[in-house]
């Protein structure tokens, strides 16, 4: 046997502890499972194991020695540990907003952690993973289970439609990620991704061919225009807090296993093709996100095409591609996770029937009917919208900041032109939350506790890394350090 | 020795208690309070005048601090005490005083607390701020007693501020006004930036001493402070506010509309003769423009058959006369008919008031007649005072008037004797217009209403008091300036006052003066002039009842009507300046605010909104156009990086 | 606790009234009249604690002072750094004056999400105080930002009935001004790390540098853009009658007297020194725009029907004024447009109170609805008067000594004709100003209802009457606010000339 199967058999210790994070996910998801066969009346536990295994997953991550295991093939650095906080954040907010919601919606049901925590893991391979095959197994958990997410409510038919379309897309869009994986594979005779730092591979075509087809297989989990189209109607139809997690932690991923692909092909930056190709990506998402975004009428495909344009400009980064970079789009996503997530989770407080649609009409005068969670709200659509002393403007800052930096002056005033667009559209929620009389005399259901924290948690974290983000930009610069990358 | 500042500061305190506590402590308390204020302004003026006048002339500067200063420029709070400003301040608080006593009696009559305290507390406001016009000793400084004057003027024209035309008047006066001051302002820019300060002693000094240096400068900024004065001092073409503030109370008239403020104009020419007489062009426009506004509003003063509407263009016409003065370089006669004015004009307004309460705010001459037995008093005074500015002496308008002719005539300008014969025209024009008033008002028989004729009533004391002793002075005010036929020194007025036209380095003052002959001719014709105008006049409506003007109406009805309508100038500015400044109004926010920009931003952002509207309909929810989306996206990228690499 | 009010003044001034914002949120729905009574007396507190800024100041210290530094995102060289000077000081002094005022006319005539109103307003002040005293590129903007939104909210929330069309345009205008200057902000900071290698937003560092011609235009315009459109400047004005017209009494009070007068303040702490070349090539431009803004503004007042909205347009010509005496860079032109600023903060807030206290009785602000209430509401109508003279000039008033000072130092200037156009405003002002004053408060009776008009309350004078003393203050002692701005403008011209031949040297 080659040593290097021999390493594939052996699992030592160091392995185990390296992989514990994921292994305590699986294991929770596992148990409630279990509980729900067995003892379905410990349901109301379920979002508390989740939680539990979520907080040891992130636990183990923070005990394991950084180094990379399973012969180079898994990463436990700097760079997977800050990512690693982002993603668990993300799914305990996730989390705390399911159990109020599914209660609303009286479908309580076990899998929906279980598929979450599972999403998760994915998600958590898929950034951890220097194996091709490794990512592309993260990513098809992630979406294996969201697919399932998505028709989460069987009877309804928007449910099952979203879960319809997520999975055909969705199929389509793996098919060329596998494709790609294939491609790189074949050029460099492994599917490990140090091997592709080996010289001349990034001038030749196979190479160009399989890093593009990689690129829009995860533009299309990052819902990058013309490749988004999926989100409007999978975010409409899936559960507020599934999309809560779906519009955030996978994104980040993404952009991470990009970045790392990206970096070991070209160590010294991007060949101009490939930018200029990003940059018309980029200049797409943002403009039609935030145009398209101002004529909708529904709060979840509004934040959807929100999201569309957001990834938009986290794109500027990829096309700067340095160290500086990446920082910014770690401190970015840190700022998107805060606002979006405190976003969906004031959209799954405020909206009484979880199965219907959300139009933006029915939060008129929540403002004043439901303040915590209208005003949580309102600042999230503000730090969306970058206004400073918000996580937002925070994100923005550092973002157009490496932009101009490397003398995308075009990229960033177009992206400054969008953010005043979408000003436009944010604004438009903010005032029909407070400016406009209720349309209906039924005010939206009492806040539960859980609802409270995760908006109470939002907000803090919004105010926090908008007034004092000198740490949370140190860590992402130090962790950005991790990728072979220029400045 | 009575400080200057005090002076100003007693109208100002009464303005105070009054504007603050009049309407709680009624009017008793207003009245003391308010004539007592122009009293006590009177006595100190005049406490530190009489040791001035006896003691050794000559200017005093009293600095209380700065005010404004900033890089180079600085402006201080001072006043300046010499002959000029003695002048004015001696007749200014004495007659202020006067009429502020008439004033009582007039408003009596008020029906509101409020109303009553509103007007004595304006008056003494107005009193504060001429006297700092006075008294300053910079030309910023004056600007704030002169743009004073102008608010009390838009204050107490508009007193009666319920009726439409008075609070229009009001507004008018001050606008016209304000048309002055943006030249009086140009000006200062002017001086400040030429002279390096606007101080009269420094600019005055400068300018005389080195006159070559400054005179090129000059004749614009002499124009510009010019313009102010037009606009004070009611001169064509900014005379227009002058009449239409008839509608303010009758004491106003008297006081603002006649002797004081509206003189304002010609007490600054004549601050500044230094550097008008270093812009001699400025001096011949000043001479015609005073000339011809002497003319002009004699005419219309003719067919007017509202009283006070007579006396308006009387005055206008009469400050013509001074500007003429002021223009041919007889800046001391100029002064000289200033004071005489203020005496006989002031006494013709308030004689006007008490007859206007009589025929129950009537002022129609049409509707009067034969007050002469009803209201001896008033009648006597109000002869006087006609006599007086007809220029029929001894009286006091004889002299003033006479030395403005004498000096038109003798001016070195080429148009000298044109001006003397139009000034002398004018002349007996006055003596026509004043003297039919006073036939129609006193003589004949009366031809209003029975009931008004009924009410017809002699005034209280406190308003014949005061106008006898304004006739009085209306009679032997000009004595103090007799010409020079009377004895080398017989003119103490222009010795007293001949210090303010500093002597300029290299230009000796010309005045030889006249031979006498001349001199005693000119008298002669101008005597005559003024008593045929009497004479025609008394002919006319005095003992024909009218019926020859009648006839020549008559025959020249156009022309008549063109009188009577004041020569249509408000019709004309309306049309000129007024409409048109509407009109350009509203185009500007109609169409450029509202229509361009607003329409270029609300099309903006309706274009975003709308390609958004139509973006979404690609949204279709259709699975197989998602996929084709995407492969196309694909394409694209594939083909534009790999087809090149 | 004694060092805060020693060391940290300006931070206690800035930060004071979002503290009370942040116990007020505390306050339960049933103590909302509390509410208010509570924001006001944070707001005179904050007034209070303010005034040591104006005694302690040193006259002869031309540099900023009550200087303040704390590191903020060090890796950037971003720091929160404050610091006056004499320009910064009279603003800073009008907003803690002028906050409390507003308050107090809010006092009887707002009833609608009190809470909300308080705690919208004491976070503006922190966010108008915040961007006059911040001296760090970043922390400055986001102040500048910051501010929006409790605007956005006052003219949104409580405002007339075209209040949301208003409160979209009066944000999206700005933000679409600052977005840029965003970007210019960040490139400066750029460059100066470039030059240096050393990362600073703070002021005194990125006045060091110079670029290059074509470079120095485009920031100059992002930067002059922001500024000019919060002035505003003519053509970019027409956010400002809409967001006047529909801003509640109390907004228009502030965003007359100080969001208004933060563009001018921007362009002379920051566009000005920054990019003198730029300013001085491009400030024909701003003298012209100036011009075209006083005589622009007063036209288009003129024929206005509703009475917010005249006074809105005024402000338009008499900021016009204060821009062409920047554009025109004298000492004198510079001095007399920083305290017409102020002036016009005194004059119009008074003109936007007593509005409001008309409007708060009668609910409309047509001006035909009124005329012949001078003998309904004495009082009102003297102080309206008084209010009107000092916007009209009035020597002896606070906004002659502005006007003159402008038109004398413009006209010393190489631009003299600036000054022969822009004193035509003198004219203009008096018609429009004394005609609407005839309209409303003389002429015959027209609308029986105002008989029963009920005068100006004791709150509300109290209000007017402070604005009244200031402008009369003003007047008859101007040296008292010139003494505390001519060091501060003759440090600007140094600057600003000096960097201009450190530009020509090579």
């Amino acid at each position: 046997m080659t040593p290097e199967q021999m390493q594939i058999v052996q699992f030592t210790r160091a392995d185990f502890v390296a992989i514990l994070p994921e292994i305590i996910l699986a294991a929770a998801g596992c148990l409630i499972l279990l509980i729900e066969a067995f003892v379905p009346n410990l349901k109301r536990w379920f979002s508390t194991i989740a939680l539990a295994g979520i907080g040891g997953a992130l636990y183990a991550l923070v005990q394991a020695p950084y180094g990379t295991t399973f012969g180079g093939r898994f990463e436990t650095s700097p760079l997977t540990l800050l990512i690693g906080l982002f993603l668990g954040a993300c799914a305990a907010l996730a989390v705390l907003v399911a159990k109020p919601y599914l209660e609303r919606a009286g479908e309580e049901k076990g899998e929906f952690y279980a598929l979450l925590l599972w999403g998760h893991l994915g998600v958590s391979l898929m950034t951890r993973g220097l194996d091709l095959l490794l990512v592309f197994i993260g990513l098809e958990t992630l979406s294996l289970s969201f697919y399932v997410l998505a028709a989460f409510f069987r009877g309804v038919e928007a449910s099952s439609e979203a879960g319809l379309k997520y999975f055909l897309t969705g199929a389509f869009g793996s098919a060329f990620t596998l494709y790609g994986v294939v491609l790189l594979f074949g050029a460099a005779g492994t599917s490990r991704l140090e091997a592709l730092a080996r010289p001349g591979l990034g001038s030749s075509p196979a190479v160009a061919f399989g890093l593009l087809l990689l690129f829009v297989g995860f533009a299309f989990k990052m819902s990058l225009a013309p490749f988004h189209a999926w989100a409007p109607d999978v975010y409409q139809g899936m559960p507020t807090p599934a999309v809560l997690y779906l519009s955030v932690a996978p994104k980040g991923a993404s952009v991470i296993v990009l970045y790392r692909v990206f970096a070991e092909v070209f160590s010294t930056g991007l060949p101009d093709k490939f930018r200029t190709a990003i940059a018309a990506i980029a200049i797409v998402s943002m403009t039609l996100g935030n145009v398209v975004a101002l004529a909708q009428r529904d709060i979840k495909r509004l934040l959807a095409y929100s999201g569309i344009a957001h990834m938009g400009y986290v794109t500027i980064a990829l096309v700067v591609f340095g160290r500086d970079a990446l920082a910014a789009v770690i401190v970015y996503f840190f700022a998107y996770l805060v606002s979006n997530a405190g976003a969906f989770a004031a959209v799954s407080a405020l909206y009484r029937d979880e199965t219907k649609a959300h139009p933006v009409a029915m939060l008129a005068g929540d403002g004043r009917r439901t303040p915590f969670a209208a005003g949580v709200l309102a600042l999230c659509l503000f730090s969306l919208a970058g206004i400073p002393a918000t996580a937002g403007f925070i994100g923005k800052f550092f973002l157009f900041k490496a932009a101009l930096q490397s003398g995308l002056y075009t990229l960033a005033l177009i992206g400054i032109a969008n953010s005043l667009v979408s000003v436009g559209y944010y604004l438009k929620v903010v005032y029909i939350l407070y400016m406009r009389d209720p349309v209906d005399d039924e005010p939206p259901p009492a806040l539960a506790p859980a609802d409270r924290l995760a908006l109470a948690l939002c907000a803090i974290g919004i105010f926090a890394i908008g007034i004092f983000p000198g740490t949370l930009w140190r860590l992402a610069r130090h962790a950005a350090e991790t990728l072979p990358l220029g400045p | 020795m009575t400080p200057l500042w005090l002076i100003p500061l007693i109208p100002l305190a009464g303005f105070a208690v009054n504007g603050l506590l009049g309407t709680r402590l009624g009017k008793s308390f207003v009245s003391v309070m308010g004539v007592g204020a122009a009293a006590l302004a009177t006595v100190a003026a005049y406490s530190r005048l009489i040791p001035y006048l006896s003691g050794g002339q000559g200017t005093f500067i009293e600095t209380y601090g700065s005010w404004i200063a900033v890089g180079d420029l600085s402006l201080d709070l001072a006043f300046r005490l010499d002959p000029l400003s003695a002048l004015m301040l001696s007749f200014v608080t004495f007659v202020g005083f006067l009429i502020h006593v008439y004033a009582i009696g007039y408003m009596r009559g008020e029906a509101t607390n409020a109303g009553y305290a509103r007007f004595f507390a304006y008056l003494n406001l107005f009193m504060f701020a001429m006297l700092v016009l006075v008294l300053a000793e910079n030309f910023v400084l004056m600007f704030v007693g002169w743009e004073g004057v102008g608010l009390c003027s838009y204050l107490l024209v508009g007193y009666y501020f319920d009726r439409e035309y008075a609070a229009a008047a009001g507004t008018k006066a001050f606008v016209v006004n304000r048309i002055g001051d943006y030249g009086f302002l140009l000006g200062m820019f002017g001086i400040f930036t030429a002279f390096g300060s606007l101080s009269f002693s420094e600019v005055f000094g400068k300018a005389a001493t080195d006159p070559g240096r400054y005179a090129p400068a000059l004749s614009l900024i002499c124009l510009c402070l010019f313009v102010g004065a037009m606009g004070k001092s009611a001169q064509v073409p900014l005379y227009v506010w002058l009449p239409d503030a008839m509608a303010g109370p009758t004491p106003v008239s008297a006081l603002i509309h006649a002797a004081t403020m509206v003189t304002a104009g010609v007490y600054m020419v004549a601050r500044c003769n230094v550097l008008f007489r270093l812009a001699p062009e400025v001096m011949l426009f000043v001479a015609c423009i005073g000339c011809f506004t002497a003319l002009f509003a004699a005419t219309i003063a003719i067919v007017q058959s509202d009283l006070k509407k007579v006396l308006a263009y009387s005055t206008i016409s009469q400050l013509g006369y001074m500007f003429l003065a002021c223009g041919v370089g007889a800046f001391t006669v100029g002064m000289f008919h200033v004071m005489t004015h203020a005496f006989f004009k002031a006494c013709l307004f308030l004689g006007a008031g008490c007859v206007m309460h009589a025929m129950h705010d009537d002022l129609n001459v049409h509707h009067m007649g034969g007050l002469k037995k009803k209201m001896p008093i008033t009648y006597m005074t109000f002869l006087i005072a006609t006599l007086a500015i007809s220029g029929i002496p001894p009286f006091a308008g004889f002299f003033s008037k006479d030395a403005i002719l004498s000096s038109a005539f003798e001016s070195h300008e080429p148009l000298g004797k044109v001006f003397w014969a139009i000034g002398l025209f004018t002349a007996g024009l006055t003596a026509l217009y004043m003297f039919r008033i006073v036939s129609l008002t006193f003589f004949g028989t009366f031809r209003g209403t029975s009931e008004q004729e009924h009410h017809l009533h002699e005034a209280p004391r406190s308003m014949t008091g005061p106008i006898i002793v304004l006739a009085i002075l209306a009679t032997v005010g000009g004595w103090v300036g007799l010409p020079a036929v009377f004895g080398e020194n017989a003119n103490l007025f222009a010795r007293f006052l001949s210090p303010i036209v500093t002597p300029i380095a290299g230009r000796e003052l010309a005045h030889e003066g006249l031979p006498h002959a001349v001199e005693w001719l000119l008298m002669a014709v101008s005597v005559a002039v003024a008593a045929s105008g009497l004479y025609l006049a008394w002919v006319w409506w005095g003992k024909g009842e009218g019926r020859v003007p009648a006839r020549l109406a008559a025959t020249y009805p156009r022309f008549y009507a063109l009188l009577v309508d004041k020569w249509r100038v408000d019709e004309l500015y309306a049309f000129l300046f007024v409409r048109p400044f509407e009109w350009l109004a509203r185009v500007l926010w109609k169409v450029v605010d509202v229509l361009i920009i607003d329409g270029i931003l609300n099309a903006t952002a309706f274009m975003v909104e709308l390609t958004g509207d139509f973006l979404r309909f690609l949204q279709t929810g259709n699975v197989r156009n998602y996929a084709l989306t995407f492969l196309l996206g694909l394409v694209a990228l594939l083909v534009f990086v790999i087809g090149a690499i | 606790m004694g060092s805060l009010f020693t060391e940290h003044l300006l931070t206690v001034v800035v930060f004071l009234p979002a503290l009370g914002a942040a116990l007020i949120l505390l306050f339960p729905r049933s103590l909302e009249k509390e509410a208010k009574v509570f924001a006001l007396l944070v707001a005179i507190a904050d007034c209070l604690i303010s005034l040591p800024l104006w005694t302690r100041f040193d006259l002869a210290q031309k540099g900023f002072q009550f200087r303040e530094q704390v590191d903020w995102i060090p890796a950037l060289g971003i720091s929160y750094s404050l610091g006056i000077d004499g320009i910064s000081l009279l603003l800073v002094l009008l907003t803690t004056i002028l906050t409390p005022i507003a308050l107090l006319f809010s006092l009887t005539h707002v009833e609608k999400e009190i809470k909300g109103y308080s705690i919208a307003f004491l976070l503006l002040e922190t966010g108008m105080l915040g961007s006059l005293v911040a001296l760090d590129l970043a922390l400055f903007y986001v102040f500048w930002e910051v501010m929006l939104v409790p605007m956005y909210f006052i003219i949104g929330i409580w405002g007339g009935p075209r209040r949301i069309y208003a409160a979209m345009k009066f944000f999206i205008f700005t933000m679409a001004g600052s977005l840029l200057m965003f970007l210019a902000i960040l490139f400066i900071a750029i460059r100066h790390q470039a030059a240096t290698g050393v990362w600073s937003f703070a002021l005194e560092d990125l006045y060091r540098l110079s670029f290059s011609g074509r470079v120095e235009t485009l920031l100059f315009a992002a930067f002059a853009l922001a500024f000019a459109i919060k002035v505003p400047v003519f053509p970019l004005h027409t956010w400002l009658p809409d967001a006047h017209t529909e801003a509640p009494t109390a907004g228009s009070i502030i965003l007359a007297g100080v969001l208004l007068k933060l563009g001018v303040y921007g362009y002379l702490r920051f566009a000005l020194p920054l990019f003198p070349d730029a300013a001085i090539r491009y400030a024909p431009w701003l003298g012209a725009l100036g011009i075209v803004g006083v005589i622009y503004g007063a036209f288009v007042a003129y024929p206005q029907h509703d009475m917010k909205r005249l006074v809105a347009y005024s402000s338009v010509s008499h900021l016009g004024l204060v821009v062409m005496g920047v554009g025109a860079f004298t000492t004198i032109s510079l001095q007399g447009s920083i305290l017409q600023m102020i002036n016009h903060g005194l004059s119009t807030g008074a003109l936007f109170l007593l509005v409001g206290v008309l409007y708060e009785r009668t609910h409309t602000r047509e001006i035909s609805a009124y005329g012949g209430i001078a003998s309904v509401v004495p009082v009102t109508t003297a102080l309206f008067v008084i209010a009107t003279l000092s916007s009209i000039g009035l020597p002896g008033l606070n906004g002659f000594v502005g006007e003159f000072l402008i038109l004398v130092g413009t006209w010393s200037s190489p631009h003299r004709w600036w000054a022969v156009a822009a004193a035509t405003g003198v004219i203009l002002s008096a018609i429009y100003m004394l005609w609407l004053v005839q309209r409303v408060f003389w002429n015959p009776f027209r609308n029986e209802q105002n008989r029963s008009l009920r005068d100006i309350r004791p709150s509300e004078f109290v209000a007017a009457a402070i604005l009244v003393v200031l402008m009369v203050w003003i007047g008859v002692r101007p040296n008292d606010v010139l003494d505390r701005i001519r060091g501060s403008v003759e440090s600007l011209r140094e600057t600003v000339v000096s960097k201009q031949i450190a530009n020509r040297a090579p």
